[in-house]
């Protein structure tokens, strides 16, 4: 699609901050002072359940703008459509600002690997990102923001410096710049380059957005790691920014060692501090950026989808010897340190996830255990889908052929995923005593199924529910145990908080047969006259609970996924 | 659905239904009753766009926190536990 206006960027919004988890009860309990907020995309591709309706409060007090970290513009093939479509499905909910993503690749496929990997700056690299923006364009029905990442290689074959690479394919694709100064500040620290250069460099008119945050320092190199207040090299770089771009909508991203808002609120207000000290220069031409001229390929330019599964390849072991000849050597830092950082960047960061989604197996084995056990799961067991929020359905299982003779372990550990993937699925109303009185001619009664999409049913064969309490409650856990005969565990979400109850035989039997499909009247017509069958009184009692503990649905579920 | 279904389903809904209206006052066990996952479930993020400081370069010997050393999972003795029997907690 082409665009029209003589101005390409939505106006600046002010000065905003990353919309993170702790910081979601501040802004539900009281206005805060600024001006917008970024939500990572990908965290709320959900189906259901708290993020989005979080997401929904806080979107009628702010202005949002999207930012996703999984479209994977530079990777091999075409955008993933589906993706394409919940990343508009979810534009159509918010109604964002703008929706940005950045300019790189987060797995060769069928693996997404979740870093943020460079590309060579080549003629190949940038045909392939102007085309897959422009698709990205054509679905979201509006100029896509694209950000610069940090990086710590650089390609032998790139033909261009980053930012005439970015430069070119931002005027191509006709789409806007993020352009992340610290980003920046810790690429020309890690490559040496003058981050003034990259700066001036940039088309003015297409800057639509800053990003500021914190880095580590590690001597001869810096990692992107968003877990320190923004240091003053990249204040001094923002400063610069703004006086080569006039006034940019600005934000602060912290993903790690989160402090509480108000400290985030003060570091913002210094941002505000530097902009009001800059003199705004309106009249300031735009900055015209030549077209690079790629040097031409030769028939030993390695072709770009090679680079990407060597780089994977070396991601998933280091021991892959593919990769390192396409990186530019460097004094000070050798190839393999670098290299090294992506490796175990990748398996820091699942197991993270990890350890994240298996918070009591985590409690239960001690991090010592488990990290080391993580980390090899996340070599073997690569991610394949763009949502992290699905990574470890396989961790039970691993932790079962690990180890046969502690069925305790893997059963918390399913417990642990159960809650955790019922948590964001479908929104759907559930039977209560109310809406099962107001149901016409009782249709809850033959409705099938019967129960509530988000409930499942787990045997379980050891004490790991009584293990899973006491680690929540904090109480001394006790020795695990085998039980005389499995017990059925049953998870489901309640409203917005995930659930889970052991049945006894009898109700396990007929809670068994309702999530097989059956009806509550076919229930009573198979169990009819058998010893399963409780007396009216009892059965009476069981819905009652059914129905307090919201485990029946109260609408026929819509099965054409609209 | 035959009828005999049908009257039991519904006088059970009924007798549900009163109980449900007194449930306030009824005493509620331990035994039966569902366990939410707590507000540590509330709100997680997985994604973030970030390098890791856990892990920050090949030289690093990455090894985990010591905030946790576990409730006691080693892997023998926890065996050992298994072999004796055992009741399901009041769940």
């Amino acid at each position: 699609m082409s665009f029209s206006g003589s101005t390409l960027t939505t106006p600046n919004p002010g000065f905003g901050l990353g919309l993170r988890t702790p910081h979601y009860a501040d802004f539900l309990t009281a206005p805060q002072p600024l001006d917008w907020l970024e939500i990572t995309t990908d965290n709320y591709l959900v189906a259901g359940g708290k993020p989005l309706q979080t997401l929904d409060q806080i979107r009628r007090d702010y202005p949002v703008v999207m930012h996703g970290v999984a479209m994977s513009l530079g990777a091999p093939g075409t955008l993933d459509p589906a993706y394409l479509r919940q990343v508009k499905a979810l534009a159509d909910r918010v109604q964002p600002l703008w929706i940005s993503d950045h300019l790189c690749w987060i797995g060769p496929g069928p693996e997404q690997l979740h870093d943020l990997y460079p590309l060579p700056y080549t003629d190949e690299a940038a045909r392939h990102l102007v085309d897959q923006i422009r698709r990205a364009q054509d679905v979201l029905q509006r100029r896509f923001v694209v950000e610069n990442v940090s990086s710590y290689i650089e390609f032998n074959h790139s033909a261009a410096s980053e930012w005439e690479f970015l430069s070119h394919v931002a005027n191509e694709a006709d789409c806007l710049l993020l352009v992340d100064i610290n980003n920046i500040y810790v690429s020309s620290v890690n490559h040496g380059f003058n981050p003034l250069h990259y700066l001036q460099g940039l088309p003015r008119h297409r800057v639509q957005q800053f990003h500021l945050a914190g880095h580590s320092n590690e001597g001869r190199h810096i990692v992107d790691t968003h877990d320190h207040p923004v240091a003053d090299p990249v204040w001094a770089l923002y400063a610069e920014a703004l006086r080569t771009f006039g006034p940019v909508a600005t934000m602060i991203e912290r993903d790690d060692h989160i402090p509480p808002l108000p400290t985030l609120l003060d570091e913002l207000s210094v941002a505000r501090a530097i902009a009001a000290r800059q003199p705004h220069n309106a009249s300031q031409p735009t900055h015209t950026t030549a077209t690079p001229r790629f040097a031409p390929p030769t028939h030993t330019t390695p072709r770009l989808p090679d680079v990407q599964r060597e780089m994977a390849d070396f991601v998933l072991d280091p021991a892959a010897q593919g990769m390192a000849r396409h990186v530019r050597a460097s004094e000070g830092v050798h190839t393999g340190a670098r290299l090294g950082i992506y490796h175990n960047a990748y398996r820091a960061r699942l197991a993270e996830v990890l350890a994240d989604v298996f918070e009591k197996t985590v409690l239960y084995m001690g991090t010592e255990a488990f990290d080391p056990l993580a980390r090899n799961f996340a070599v073997g067991h690569p991610p394949q889908s763009r949502s992290l929020g699905q990574y470890g359905a396989r961790f039970p299982a691993h932790l079962q052929s690990l180890y046969p003779l502690n069925p305790e372990l893997h059963e918390l550990a399913q417990l642990d995923w159960d809650l955790r993937s019922r948590f964001d699925s479908a929104d759907c109303p559930a039977l209560n005593a109310a809406s099962a009185a107001a149901d016409t001619a009782q249709a809850w009664l033959t409705r099938s199924p019967a129960l509530h999409p988000s409930l499942l049913l787990r045997q379980v064969s050891t004490n790991a529910v009584t293990l899973w309490k006491a680690i929540h409650d904090n109480l001394e856990v006790p020795a695990p145990v085998r039980l005389d005969s499995p017990a059925t565990l049953m998870v489901w979400r309640k409203g917005l908080q995930p659930h889970f109850k052991t049945l006894d035989a009898q109700q396990s039997a007929w809670v068994s047969r309702l999530a097989e499909g059956a009806s509550v009247a076919q229930a009573c017509e198979a169990f009819a006259g058998s010893a399963l069958m409780p007396e009216v009184s009892v059965f009476g009692q069981w819905l009652a609970a059914w129905w307090d503990d919201e485990i029946m649905v109260g609408e026929t579920p819509d099965r054409t996924g609209a | 659905m035959t009828h005999f279904a049908t009257s039991f389903a519904l006088t059970a809904a009924t007798l549900a239904m009163a109980a449900t209206a007194f449930a306030a006052d009824a005493p509620k066990g331990s035994s039966g009753k569902a366990i939410g996952a707590g507000d540590k479930v509330h709100c997680y993020n997985v994604h973030a766009c970030k390098g890791n400081s856990a892990c920050k370069t090949a030289e690093h010997s990455c090894k985990g926190q010591n905030a946790c050393k576990g409730h006691g999972f080693v892997a023998v003795t926890a065996a050992q536990c298994l072999t004796q029997k055992g009741v399901i907690g009041d769940l």
